[in-house]
Parts: C-alpha cells; sequence; structure tokens
C-alpha cells in the first residue's frame, strides 16, 4: 500500500511539474509614480513566475542590471534615461522580452530619436 | 481524388486476396484455381493495399494517412463480406426438398410465421445499423479538421540550406492568457533530410537582439511547436523572427510577414495597437 502511495505521488509530482509541462513566460510591466518600472512575471496559464533571472539591457545589448523576480513574481526596477529592453529568462529556450515600448504608462516618444537602431 | 485513389486501390486488394482463396475462386469465377493464378493474385492484391498505404501516407503525412488507409479497408473489407453473397453468376445450390418440407410441416404444426420473413426484418435492421455507424463516422470524419501543416494556407519557406513549412495551429485570433497578452500557438517541420542537421528553432515577434533574446524555442522532433506570446505595442512592421541553429553552431535568422503566416494573429495586433 505504502508503495502504491508512493508511486502516485511520484507520477502527480512529475505530471504537476511546472517544468515538465514548461508553460511561456510572459512578464508585463507599468510605470509607477515614482518613476520605477514595475513588472508582473508570470506563465501563461497565469501562475506566478517566481525567482526569474531578469535582465535590464540597452539597445547596444550592456547589461544595465539583473535581478529576480520575488516570490509574488514581480520585478522593479528604476527607470533608464536610454532604450532598453527587459529579458525574461526562465530557462533555455523560454523567454520573453519586454521593449521599453511595451511598457504600459510609458510616452512612447519617450526614448523616439534614440531608438533607432 | 485521394480518397477514391485509396479506396478502389483498397478494393481491388481485397478482392485480389479473397480470389486467391480456392473456395472464393470457384465460388466467383466457377473454375479452379491454379497454383501460378493463386500466386498472382496473391501478390497483386498486397502489392494494391500497400500502394493504397504508400498513397495515403504521402498525401496525409503518416499518422493520419494511416488512420485514412485502415478506415478505408474496414469499408470495402465490410462491404465486400456483405456483397459476395449477392453476386450474380455463382453456381446455383442444390435443392434441398427434404429440409424444406421439414420446415413446413413445423410451420404447420406451430402455426408461427414463415421464417424468410424474420430474416429479412433482422437483415434490414444490420444494414440500418451499419449504415448509421458508416454515417457517424463519415461524419466525424468530415468534421476533423485538417493537420495545421497539411493546410493550404500553411507559410512554405527556406532558412539558410532547409525548407521548412510554417503554420499556426488554428486560424483563430490569439487566446488572450495571463496579463492580457494574445498568446498563439504554431508548429513547424522541417524537411525530412534536413531535420536531423537542425538544433533549435525559436520564433519571436520583433527581430532578436541576440542569439539569448531569440524567443521561446521550438519543441519536438518532426513537428516542433510553440506557443508565442505577442508584445502589447507590438506592430505587423515588427515582424516575425524565426531562428534556426545547426548542429555545428551555424545561426540563421529570417524575418516573416505576420500577414502571410497568421492573419488572425494580424489582425489581433492591429486591434491592440
Amino acid at each position: 500500500m505504502k508503495q502504491l502511495i508512493a508511486g502516485l505521488t511520484m507520477l502527480a509530482a512529475v505530471l504537476f511539474s511546472a517544468v515538465l509541462w514548461a508553460h511561456v513566460p510572459v512578464s508585463r510591466c507599468a510605470v509607477q509614480a515614482d518613476n520605477w518600472i514595475e513588472c508582473q512575471t508570470r506563465y501563461d496559464d497565469n501562475s506566478i513566475a517566481a525567482d526569474i533571472l531578469m535582465g535590464l539591457y540597452s539597445y547596444d545589448n550592456t547589461l544595465m542590471l539583473s535581478g529576480r523576480s520575488d516570490v509574488k513574481g514581480v520585478f522593479r526596477f528604476e527607470l533608464p534615461y536610454e532604450p532598453f529592453y527587459l529579458l525574461m529568462d526562465a530557462g533555455s529556450g523560454h523567454v520573453f522580452e519586454v521593449d521599453w515600448q511595451d511598457i504600459d504608462g510609458l510616452d512612447r516618444q519617450r526614448f523616439a530619436a534614440e531608438s533607432a537602431y | 481524388m485521394t480518397q477514391l485513389y485509396v479506396a478502389v486501390l483498397s478494393l481491388a486488394g481485397f478482392v485480389c486476396l479473397m480470389l486467391a482463396m480456392p473456395k472464393h475462386f470457384i465460388f466467383v469465377t466457377q473454375s479452379t484455381l491454379g497454383s501460378r493464378q493463386k500466386h498472382v493474385l496473391r501478390t497483386t492484391g498486397w502489392m494494391a493495399l500497400l500502394l493504397a498505404l504508400l498513397i495515403a501516407i504521402q498525401h496525409w503525412a503518416f499518422d493520419e494517412g494511416l488512420v485514412v488507409w485502415l478506415g478505408w479497408l474496414s469499408v470495402v473489407g465490410v462491404a465486400l463480406v456483405f456483397c459476395l453473397p449477392y453476386w450474380p453468376w455463382q453456381a446455383r445450390a442444390a435443392k434441398r426438398p427434404a429440409r424444406r418440407k421439414a420446415r413446413s410441416e413445423e410451420t404447420e404444426e406451430t402455426g408461427n410465421l414463415p421464417g424468410p420473413s424474420r430474416q429479412r426484418w433482422q437483415q434490414v435492421a444490420i444494414a440500418g445499423c451499419m449504415l448509421l455507424v458508416l454515417g457517424v463516422v463519415g461524419w466525424n470524419y468530415l468534421q476533423t479538421p485538417l493537420k495545421p501543416l497539411l493546410r493550404e494556407d500553411a507559410y512554405k519557406g527556406r532558412i539558410g540550406p532547409w525548407d521548412y513549412t510554417l503554420a499556426e495551429i488554428n486560424t483563430a485570433a490569439p487566446e488572450v492568457e495571463a496579463l492580457q497578452l494574445g498568446v498563439k500557438e504554431f508548429l513547424i517541420r522541417f524537411c525530412d533530410s534536413c531535420n536531423e542537421e537542425i538544433r533549435i528553432a525559436y520564433l519571436k515577434v520583433r527581430e532578436p537582439r541576440t542569439l539569448r533574446s531569440s524567443g521561446v524555442s521550438f519543441s519536438g522532433n518532426r513537428e516542433r511547436y510553440v506557443e508565442l506570446a505577442i508584445p502589447p505595442r507590438a506592430t505587423l512592421e515588427d515582424g516575425l523572427w524565426l531562428t534556426v541553429v545547426s548542429k555545428q553552431g551555424e545561426v540563421f535568422q529570417q524575418r516573416l510577414e505576420i500577414e502571410q503566416v497568421s492573419p488572425a494573429m494580424a489582425d489581433f495586433m492591429r486591434e491592440q495597437s
């Protein structure tokens, strides 16, 4: 009986493992009153993507800041002075990019002059 | 038209295999079966069935083609079994007066209805059930959507030295999921000879800035699958970018027109932006 319970538990652990299902990571950011950017990190099934590597890059691919999303699936950073993109890296091939133009509440003309490649 | 080819070849194959059996050969032709005829009929029958299978696989790929072939085998097999007794040129069966007499005597004694009318009713019921089953199977077949990569709207392209077919899994608008972002599912299949040369493929809206930010990778072996999240302010000008990495480490990137790959996703992005 114990073996059966252990087997079923293992099976359930495998079937419901987030890694196995490999949901798509997504993130959405918004400007806060203090000129900081707050990003929500989720998987596409709306589960919280906690402790995910987040990298803030300038358009010349220089790393400006890196960190991890917290247990509530939140990552905050101060609004940079140049065009940037945020890379949410949930593992190889599971990457989502947030361009500064995707940030809610941010003027789309803010870095327009510098945004050209 | 391919359905017709598969059906006719399956029927021809079964007829040949049936005639390769002495009992059925005599029933149909009223002559005896020679050993050479038997060999030729058997070979022809199996070749016809094999040809039907190859045509089905060539048209619908292995998995769906196999199912279509088995479906037609079942239909023509059952049809042959039930039609054979009505073969018009069969030898007349010898009369059996003694048994008829016995049956008529039994009818007189018990007052039951004669046998043939009850048999006819049973035949009609069986035929009705079979037609019902065939109708249900046929209706389900017609309702089954064509595989995405076999649809006419599937995008065919070439990246580096490899040909590929890319298709959205369904033609509906992207599903709005977590954080109000649209998600669209795609399948890609590289040519059979080049599939082994490809290590990984990625799909992304907007041009990747580095290989690491090439987007979400396709998973799977032959038919590779990906769920693509659409950035909220992306425009059609940003394009859909396919990145393919070979096993030797070569990287190929290509911009695809979103409108060509997925009109529904293009409409969604127009509304969104």
